[in-house]
């Protein structure tokens, strides 16, 4: 014989037809003989459809101005630097601020974990904008001259790292042939390998979040990467020039929390590569 | 949904996707009048607030507007919005830690104010017919709004998409990145859950 309580765990299910027969006849029987699960079967239909009719916010007449205020107060540029500058360049003596070769990077999210997904297709537009010149900063206040274009002979590159994943389909593959594509420079820079930047990457789905920093790295040109899978983190390669648009790209990517940065000693090195550590970690619920 | 601008041809969502990849900001300003409602809804359902409701789908639609280069024709350009809105939701403490939210900034008021409707910014989007009813529903909807509180996150994503937007299990699956299966065993576990946070609090 069925308890109440069995009975009642399964209500929901049964208002749907979801039950299998079995124990569908089950809840039948003793529904028919029980005033108070009927009762709760009542209530539990009411509560559906009170859900149904619940008054909501109208759409208020500026929303939509607002949104668009949003959006056009932040180009990606100024919000990345916003992100990168205010927290940290009032904490670093002027000497180590002075050299143009220096890249001094401290990503402070500021990011919700989402969705969004890189496409594959369309090439980085107006995000990959490669500064020809680096930040000059002064204690006081961050100034940035730089001009931006897109870097030169970039969709030649992205041709050629699309052209040696399209032989692979699965992702795992495709991820595969990127590294192996990149391994080569990766092996090169180990001599000089430190790490500059570390961020925490918060993803709900590791896998994916993987995947999408793969495509993100195949994208950019001299950009090279490499998974550790003890570590589960990945470590990314890139000149100087291109830690902005890759910063800029990685904002859409996924959320990244508080940062651990070690600011780089004033000087070039000798083939000005920086290298970003990423610790995948999953996301609490 | 607002009233389509005059002379505006109604292309699809996936249309007006690509108009707006390719840089055209009305196309993207279509594609928030089909969807604000929607999408302020779904927040206030979540946030129980009006203005932190307004504010999480500003954020939605700013975080949509950023990544539509991203976006692939995989999912439904709805879908893909709600998945955005969730995700903010879920995380939307941490947000606010970082983003330093003022509570102060206020949203203007819809046009046409009704003198006799409910309370500061809680209209009825679609009213009952009777003002009676009309005061039940907001009645319950605070009940409803309170007990919500109480319930898993997952669980409570399931509740509001499948109960009070009455998404299919399908769509649901989609926006949530979960089998059916799981969708159907949050969704029993939630409506359980919440009658039993609605009657402890009578």
């Amino acid at each position: 014989m069925m308890t109440c309580r069995a009975c009642r765990d399964q209500l929901s299910a049964y208002r749907e037809g979801e039950l299998a027969d079995p124990l569908r006849k089950e809840l039948d029987a003793h529904l028919a003989g029980c005033a108070e699960c009927r009762a709760q079967l009542a209530e539990l239909e009411q509560m559906i459809q009170q859900m149904k009719g619940l008054p909501s916010v109208v759409v208020p007449a500026d929303f939509r101005s607002r949104v668009w205020q949003r959006i056009e107060k932040e180009s990606g540029f100024q919000r990345l630097r916003r992100a990168i500058l205010e927290p940290w360049y009032l904490k670093l003596p002027v000497e180590a601020l002075a050299t143009a070769a220096v890249i001094l990077i401290v990503v402070q999210v500021v990011r919700v974990a989402g969705p969004e997904k890189m496409a594959t297709a369309p090439p980085l537009q107006e995000a990959t904008m490669v500064p020809q010149e680096l930040a000059v900063m002064n204690q006081d206040r961050p100034t940035l001259a730089r001009k931006m274009e897109p870097p030169a002979g970039a969709s030649t590159r992205q041709e050629m790292k699309r052209a040696q994943s399209a032989d692979y389909q699965a992702d795992g593959e495709m991820e595969q042939a990127q590294l192996a594509a990149s391994s080569a420079a990766v092996a090169a820079d180990q001599a000089v390998l430190r790490t500059d930047i570390e961020l925490d990457l918060f993803a709900p789905d590791l896998a994916q979040a993987r995947k999408e920093l793969a495509d993100l790295i195949s994208r950019m040109p001299e950009a090279s990467g490499s998974f550790d899978e003890e570590k589960s983190c990945y470590f990314v390669s890139l000149p100087d020039e291109q830690m902005e648009a890759f910063l800029v790209n990685l904002f859409e990517v996924g959320s990244f929390e508080q940062t651990r940065a070690s600011v780089p000693l004033p000087g070039p090195a000798p083939r000005a590569l920086r290298v970003i550590r990423i610790h995948l970690l999953p996301l609490e619920p | 949904m607002s009233n389509p601008r005059e002379g505006e041809e109604l292309l699809s969502d996936e249309a007006l996707v690509r108009r707006a990849q390719r840089g055209d900001k009305t196309a993207f300003d279509d594609l928030i009048r089909r969807y604000e409602q929607r999408v302020i809804t779904v927040a206030y359902r979540w946030v129980g607030q009006r203005d932190d409701a307004l504010d999480l789908a500003q954020e939605t639609f700013f975080r949509a507007y950023r990544a539509i280069s991203g976006f692939r024709a995989e999912a439904t350009f709805r879908t893909w919005l709600y998945q955005i809105l969730i995700n903010l939701a879920r995380n939307r403490r941490r947000w606010y830690a970082r983003h330093h939210v003022s509570k102060t900034v206020s949203w203007d008021q819809p046009a046409g104010e009704d003198p006799d409707a409910p309370p500061l910014g809680e209209q009825v989007a679609d009213p009952a017919p009777d003002p009676r009813a009309r005061a039940e529903a907001a009645g319950f909807g605070e009940r409803v709004r309170r007990a919500l509180e109480e319930i898993p996150p997952e669980m409570k994503s399931v509740v509001i998409l499948r109960d009070m937007e009455e998404r299919t299990y399908e769509e649901i699956a989609r926006i949530l990145k979960q089998p059916v299966g799981t969708v159907k065993s949050r969704l029993h576990r939630g409506r359980a859950l919440l009658k039993e946070a609605l009657e402890t609090e009578k």
